[in-house]
């Protein structure tokens, strides 16, 4: 007895979309139609702003229709942004925001063309986690792997540019170096 | 492939379009400033989710016959969503346990209605035939005391006091009296829509909900959805909290009266149980009916001690083991803050807005909350 229901078709393009997300490939077919019927289907027009930097996150959202593109404030010029990159069907972003609390969003994200995503926040995982606990240890443990390669790929990108930047400095000390020893000769 | 395999290869296809990289961020180049105003589309939207939101409330609220049974289901669905998911947890399929828990609280309202209701009735009935000779004896026996008290002073005699106040109880009394068929036939609607409502909200409470947040327009969807789940996890626990409360002080003032034998025992306990959530004073407004009739009942003078003991006994469990372990656990307010509400609960709706003033304090301490810590938290800074 369904009463609120009509579209269940919708239902099953929602449950296929969702198998093929990272965070819930792991699920039966049964519990992925439990999720589809959890989650919320958002349509936004062209450049439309999905969230802002700075913002509270309440959870994240995949992409089913459509481009997103996601930018971050300049940091000397607040007036300006910079394309950090753009999503496309089947991306999902935001998920940081279903595990930590009063978490910031750390850049913009604007629909790129008519687009739709479906939104899955941190009330529905917690209303899993309590109704159907054996699912949310599935969700949070995908979400936990999603989580912690992040931070390896964030450890890594971050161990590059202080390389980066002490080659630079020592390029920077050497050419310094060379100047002061022509500016000797010459003298 | 083994199925770790495929779980890295679809890792993988997955990890693409999560991270930017550290070359991605540093190749990019600056672009134009967004409009971050609300379109015109969104605009409309919003006026739309508005119109909507106050009209369905205001269609309820303006219809009396539905307005008590939409609002017994809401309470109901508080007291017994929390059991309903305990039970779902344990891999029983939700319906079958609506449908199980609405049919054990059918047998056990008709159980009441066959066990309890005949002895309220017998009480009221009581009441009604003894109320004359209580009046008459209660306005001489208050009229006994004010002339003794008041009776020095010019001044006071002139106030009389005992006639005012039996006026006005007369014309509430005839209020209430003109106004119980009305009651009566709203009770017999409710009788049949709140099990209906009941089961439709605990069935499809979370779809029925997800239907209206479909209404918000994208801008103040998640601010919207996380004010609304923090309020629905406080209210339902306060609410069930609140419920379970009065049942039991109800409980026990009406056991311990029928072991004194006192008369009118279901009413006192109902008294004490409806008078119980009201912050502070609830407790002593339930305990005036019995202190009263012990005023003009002679079999129960002699038990007036016991009778305090009894009400001072259900509010001191009341005051040091349900109230800390159930309902201050739930909403943090502060008492003066309880204070003033009720106040301004009571200039505005009398009794109800005394029972009503704690939740919508916390409602409205949430919303503060949540509105200054999303400007707080957009406008302040942001750690990357």
């Amino acid at each position: 007895m369904d009463l609120f229901t009509k579209n269940s078709d919708s239902d099953a393009s929602i449950s296929k979309i969702l198998k093929n997300n990272q965070l819930f490939f792991k699920l039966t077919r049964r519990e992925l139609n439990y999720i589809s019927k959890m989650v919320h289907i958002r349509n936004y027009d062209p450049d439309e702003l999905i969230f802002s930097q700075g913002e509270k996150g309440l959870g994240m959202y995949i992409l089913v229709k459509g481009m997103v593109e996601i930018t971050r404030n300049a940091p000397e010029k607040a007036d300006q942004e910079y394309s950090v990159t753009t999503l496309g069907p089947g991306s999902f972003f935001g998920e940081l925001a279903l595990c930590s609390r009063d978490s910031k969003r750390t850049g913009s994200a604007f629909a790129r063309g008519p687009t739709t995503l479906i939104g899955f926040f941190k009330p529905d995982l917690i209303d899993i986690m309590e109704r159907k606990p054996q699912m949310g240890v599935k969700i949070l443990y995908q979400l936990s792997r999603v989580i912690s390669r992040r931070l390896i790929e964030t450890n890594a990108a971050f161990a590059q540019s202080v390389l980066e930047t002490q080659v630079e400095h020592r390029k920077q000390n050497e050419q310094q170096i060379i100047d002061l020893e022509e500016k000797k000769k010459s003298a | 492939m083994k199925k770790e395999e495929l779980d890295s290869i679809e890792e993988e296809s997955h990890a693409k379009s999560l991270v930017p990289s550290a070359s991605r961020i540093l190749l990019s180049k600056p672009i134009n400033s967004q409009s971050r105003g609300l379109s015109k589309h969104e605009a409309m939207r919003l006026a739309y989710f508005i119109f909507v939101s106050l009209g369905v409330s205001a269609l309820v609220l303006a219809t009396p016959t539905l307005a008590p049974s939409v609002l017994i289901s809401i309470l109901l669905f508080f007291v017994f969503g929390p059991l309903i998911d305990s039970f779902e947890r344990k891999g029983i399929p939700r319906v079958t346990v609506i449908t199980s828990l609405l049919l054990i609280g059918g047998l056990g309202m008709l159980i009441a209605t066959n066990k309890i209701t005949p002895r309220i009735s017998q009480e009221i009935e009581a009441f009604q035939q003894g109320s004359s000779k209580y009046g008459v004896e209660l306005k001489q026996k208050l009229a006994d005391q004010e002339m003794k008290l008041l009776g020095s002073s010019p001044f006071f005699r002139n106030l009389k006091l005992v006639d005012k106040g039996s006026a006005w109880s007369e014309k509430m009394a005839d209020k209430l009296w003109t106004s119980a068929p009305n009651l009566a036939s709203h009770f017999a609607i409710a009788l049949f829509l709140v099990p209906f409502l009941t089961f439709i909200f605990l069935k499809d409470g979370h779809k029925i909900r997800r239907r209206y947040l479909s209404l918000v327009p994208n801008r103040f969807f998640e601010t919207f959805y996380s004010i609304s789940s923090r309020i629905i996890e406080e209210m339902g626990g306060y609410v069930a909290a609140r419920i379970i409360e009065a049942f039991l002080v109800g409980t026990i003032v009406c056991v311990g009266c029928m072991i004194l034998k006192v008369p009118y025992a279901f009413l006192l306990g109902l008294m004490a149980a409806i008078t119980n959530p009201i912050p502070y004073i609830g407790p002593v407004i339930g305990a005036v009916p019995a202190l009263l009739l012990s005023a003009i009942e002679p079999s129960i003078q002699h038990h007036l001690v016991w009778l305090i003991l009894i009400y001072l006994m259900a509010n001191l469990v009341d005051m040091f083991l349900i109230f800390p372990m159930v309902v201050a656990k739930i909403v943090n307010l502060h008492p003066v803050v309880v204070i003033i509400s009720v106040i301004l609960g009571s200039q505005a709706f009398g009794v109800l807005g005394m029972i009503l003033a704690v939740p919508i304090a916390s409602i409205l301490k949430i919303l503060i909350q949540e509105v200054y810590s999303r400007i707080y938290v957009t406008h302040g800074p942001v750690d990357f």
